[in-house]
């Protein structure tokens, strides 16, 4: 049987595909995505644009532009300053980190590896230092280690001295202080770490007759190895680029880092000298991306170490014996130290009309009239509503825009993975070099934009986009494509599965996200200080101002009154998680 | 070697109620045996053997090693699992990541607190066993390089390093592909025979069981159900629940009038007619005694016109083939009999019938099996 070759049907062939389209091709993307790119950018580009500018250029009274010179880069070269503050920012970032890591790694084991009690409430800490402003507890640390102080109170007694023995506006302070900061963040990555182990390795090594301390020197401390690096390195950066602590601890000590450099060549130099900010910010901004790049290396080789194996096997709980009262009670020190005693002190400065050490004359002094004056004077009143603005205005806005590019993104819907770059390039901006950015472009800007809330809010948004995006990710991501596909064959339009399917699902995760971008936006300092003008005073800035001008007092009653506002917000998204199924974890 | 008695571990959930666990296990293992625990999942089977290890503690019981107490309940004895000289691989195979072949196999020689081993002694060994395993030219490479059943020979040649008194296995091959779970099955039975080791072995698979063991304890709900050869298991099972777990069975339920001897032969009246059977255990008149006759035992024919009646050695049944299904190396038939329940017969052999034919069946009394208990 033979078959005659049929005439092909000129609409079944395939045109070749010219260069021209396929090029076109490959650079298109979804209107969805297109809009959110540009969205984005009109967001990102201004503030990189203008800080490269502020480097390169000399700054008119006015904040506008004036002549090219390359004189800042050459300043800054020969400016031994620069030099030192970039030793003193490294040994201050390694000891945090070494601090915060000791403390965070005791933890982690402790709770996640071992049958000690109380071991549960540890989680407690770290949802309870999310609602401490930053200000308020290098402060607190400040008063506890101070010169009028109840450690040096101590000393003295026990050396029999009439001086303070310690300084803590030093090197070592600034250590000691960021890193007990910085504990309740390693404990929480750590803890993953240490939870994603699977038992079988540690019962292989005893089942091979290793002993409980072998087992734990060559098989779980090596397995945990990389993702500590990891950490270290993480906190590192987070510490070079911190501002806090070096403006509050440090510059009175005279020691300076990067970071405070920048801020005193806006607010302490008259004129304001934007070329060194631009230049030092820049400088700094290059380190920290070198740094992320050596990050991310890093904690994708953690990753191959780290086995889940889906089985629901639980890392191996040792049983510490009667040791394990010891380290419930290293639990509840370690408690003390990193909340008890900010609380604490901060509460009892609160109550007193002029900071002095506890004696028994101080606590017959203790009176209400700081807090009177929180609820009672009219800007403290504003500064607090400027801030609840701005943390919801913030969150509101964070949540579902990084819920929607994330959506795009994990859909893959053609161009959405610039969307989740773009969202997260604000993370190589250290806050102070962000704010060093937006100044300029409000200052450019018409409409009077500069000083004002909504300011700060725009520049809020972009800072707290990649925190927002790493929430909603992992939330779209949970939500299995199949589920929208059931609902794409069932009828819905595209609008409709996102409405009614997506959102109910990625909700937890979008509550958590609005909870957290919420505490951290008003939690920071560092950019804000450089943005807020006095219509748009925020709690954080405040505290600062009222430290600086010794109003230590004042400072401690609204510091507490703010944490009891963020300790109910917080408390409040507790339960309401906890009814829903969530973890914090 | 080893024996086990009494073993009881309850497990209850976060809200206090009762969950699986063991309750009241009993056995005792040769040396060079290799013994099975088999069972569905939650049986208990994982439980007993990681009682054995030491990974789990039970609440009552006394294990003994070579006439080493390793527990004992009573006297509250609980010998730490890295003193206890046991060897296992684990499910996951638990290879470390970063560490080499050499040194994952090394490991138990390393930390030994027995014996200090030099390195010279340490090569050796250690040569000599990931040689025996299969995996003597991966020796230096890093151990994230291994596929998974290059793994699980790693597992096994660090579980045999030190030449343990036990080797305990669990459900080693459940995650190998088909093929290579044939294939592995074999190698382990040959190198547990070539070293002599006493063996534990877990697993829910049956035909893997009945493969390679020298005694098989089948478990249910936290007891053994029936303890024996492969054999013994198969041929001769002793409740429903081991009828139906090994192998595929028919199952008829009928009548017992008189007493029976251990392992003699009486009558059962059932729906489908009288059947001689065998008696493993002895039993008294009954109104539901389980007759089980394995598929593969019965003959089919097409019926020659005169239904055939039971005769002193074989039992016959009549009734219309429903189905026939080919599958290669064996040939399935469901026959509806004359009480509307279907008996399924296995045959390697095609026979000339068609659905709708009338069909006689023939089965040895001695392999059609009554059985007392659930």
């Amino acid at each position: 049987m033979t078959t005659t070759p049929r005439a092909h049907d000129p609409s079944l062939t395939v045109a070749p595909i010219g260069g021209l389209t396929r090029l076109r091709e490959a650079l298109s993307v979804s209107p969805a995505v297109a809009v959110l790119v540009v969205i984005l950018l009109a967001l990102l580009l201004p503030p990189t644009i203008y800080l490269i500018e502020t480097s390169f250029y000399t700054t008119k009274f006015d904040g506008s532009f004036d002549q090219f010179t390359l004189q800042f880069y050459t300043e800054l070269f020969t400016n031994p300053r620069f030099f030192r503050n970039l030793v003193n920012a490294s040994i201050y970032a390694v000891g945090s980190a070494m601090v915060a890591l000791t403390l965070g790694v005791l933890q982690a084991w402790i709770v996640e590896r071992t049958n000690t009690p109380l071991r549960n409430y540890v989680f407690l800490i770290s949802i309870i230092s999310l609602g401490i402003p930053s200000v308020l507890y290098t402060v607190s640390f400040l008063l506890i280690l101070g010169k009028a102080g109840p450690v040096n109170q101590i000393l003295m007694w026990a050396f029999d001295s009439a001086t303070p023995i310690i300084n803590v506006y030093s090197l070592w302070g600034m250590i000691i202080i960021e890193g007990i900061d910085f504990s309740p963040l390693a404990f929480l990555l750590l803890s993953s770490v240490f939870r994603s182990n699977d038992a079988s390795f540690e019962e292989a090594s005893m089942m091979s007759g290793a002993g409980i301390s072998q087992t734990f020197r060559h098989i779980t401390l090596k397995l945990a190895i990389p993702g500590i690096l990891a950490l270290l390195i993480l906190i590192f950066i987070r510490a070079f680029e911190s501002f806090e602590t070096p403006a509050l601890v440090g510059r009175p000590g005279n020691v300076h880092v990067l970071t405070t450099d920048i801020y005193e060549s806006i607010q302490a130099s008259v004129p304001p000298n934007y070329g060194q900010a631009g230049s030092f910010s820049i400088a700094l901004l290059l380190i920290v991306v070198i740094m992320l790049f050596w990050y991310n290396k890093l904690s994708r080789h953690a990753e191959k170490y780290q086995t889940i194996t889906g089985k629901g096997f639980r890392p191996r709980v040792m049983d510490l014996g009667r040791w394990r009262f010891f380290t419930s009670g290293l639990l509840v020190l370690m408690f003390i130290i990193i909340i008890g005693m900010p609380v604490g002190i901060v509460l009892y400065a609160s109550f007193l009309p002029y900071y002095e050490g506890l004696t028994e004359k101080s606590m017959g002094l203790m009176t209400w009239a700081n807090y009177l004056q929180v609820f009672k004077s009219g800007s403290f009143k504003g500064s607090i509503s400027n801030t609840l603005i701005l943390g919801a205005a913030t969150a509101t806005v964070v949540g579902p825009f990084t819920a929607l590019c994330a959506w795009l993104a994990v859909r893959r819907y053609r161009g959405g993975w610039l969307l989740d770059q773009l969202s997260t390039m604000p993370l190589i901006f250290p806050a102070i070099v962000m704010g060093v950015a937006f100044l300029h472009v409000f200052l450019q800007m018409p409409f009077g934009l500069y000083g004002s809330l909504l300011s700060v809010i725009i520049a809020s948004t972009v800072r707290f986009l990649p925190y927002g995006m790493r929430y909603s990710y992992a939330g779209v991501l949970q939500v299995h494509r199949e589920l929208e596909e059931a609902s794409a064959i069932s009828g819905a339009r595209q609008i409709t599965t996102f409405l009614r399917i997506v959102i109910p699902l990625v909700a937890p995760a979008l509550i958590t996200c609005w909870l957290f971008v919420f505490l951290l936006s008003v939690k920071a300092v560092a950019m804000q200080i450089l943005l807020v003008g006095p219509n748009s005073q925020v709690v954080a800035v405040t505290l600062f101002d009222l430290w600086e001008n010794g109003q230590v007092t004042e400072l401690a009653a609204m510091g507490v009154s703010w944490m009891a506002l963020m300790t109910v917000v917080s408390t409040t998204f507790y339960i309401i998680a906890r009814r829903y199924g969530l973890s914090i974890r | 070697m080893l024996k086990v008695e009494g073993l009881k571990k309850q497990y209850t959930s976060h809200d206090g109620t009762p969950g699986g666990g063991v309750f009241g296990v009993d056995f005792e293992i040769k040396e060079g045996e290799l013994f099975t625990l088999l069972g569905p999942s939650g049986c208990g089977k994982t439980t007993t053997l990681r009682s054995i290890a030491g990974l789990e503690t039970p609440q009552l019981g006394r294990i003994t090693l070579d006439g080493r107490e390793l527990f004992h309940s009573g006297k509250r004895l609980n010998v730490p699992m890295y003193e206890r000289d046991i060897g296992m691989v684990f499910q996951s195979y638990a290879i470390w990541p970063h560490m080499s072949v050499f040194e994952n196999a090394a490991y138990p020689l390393k930390v030994s607190r027995t014996r200090k081993f030099s390195a010279q002694e340490i090569t050796q060994k250690v040569t000599r066993v990931l040689e025996m395993v299969g995996l003597g030219e991966f020796i230096r490479r890093p151990s994230t390089q291994l596929s998974g059943g290059q793994q699980q020979r790693l597992a096994l040649a660090r579980a045999l390093t030190r030449e343990p008194q036990l080797l305990l296995l669990d459900e080693p091959l459940s995650n190998l592909d088909a093929q290579l779970r044939e294939q592995m099955r074999s190698e382990l039975k040959r190198l547990q025979r070539e070293t002599g080791v006493t063996a534990i072995y877990v697993t829910h698979d049956q035909s893997e069981a009945l493969a390679i063991s020298d005694r098989i304890a089948v478990m249910n709900e936290g007891l053994i159900a029936q303890l024996g050869t492969p054999k013994d298991i198969y041929n001769r099972p002793t409740s429903e629940f081991v009828a139906h777990f090994i192998g595929r069975t028919n199952l008829l339920h009928g009548e017992l009038t008189r007493d029976v001897a251990p392992s003699d032969m009486e009558t059962v009246t059932t729906p489908l007619g009288a059947l001689r059977c065998f008696f493993p255990t002895g039993a008294a008149p009954k109104r539901d005694v389980a007759v089980v006759v394995r598929p593969e035992h019965i003959e089919l024919r097409k019926s020659e016109g005169q239904s055939g009646a039971m005769t002193a050695t074989d039992n016959v049944l009549t009734g219309k083939l429903a189905s026939e299904v080919y599958l290669g190396e064996i040939v399935e038939y469901v026959v509806t009999a004359t009480n509307g329940s279907e008996l399924l017969v296995r045959t390697p052999l095609p026979q000339p019938v068609n659905p709708g034919d009338s069909v006689t069946l023939r089965f040895a009394a001695e392999r059609t099996i009554a059985l007392i208990e659930r």
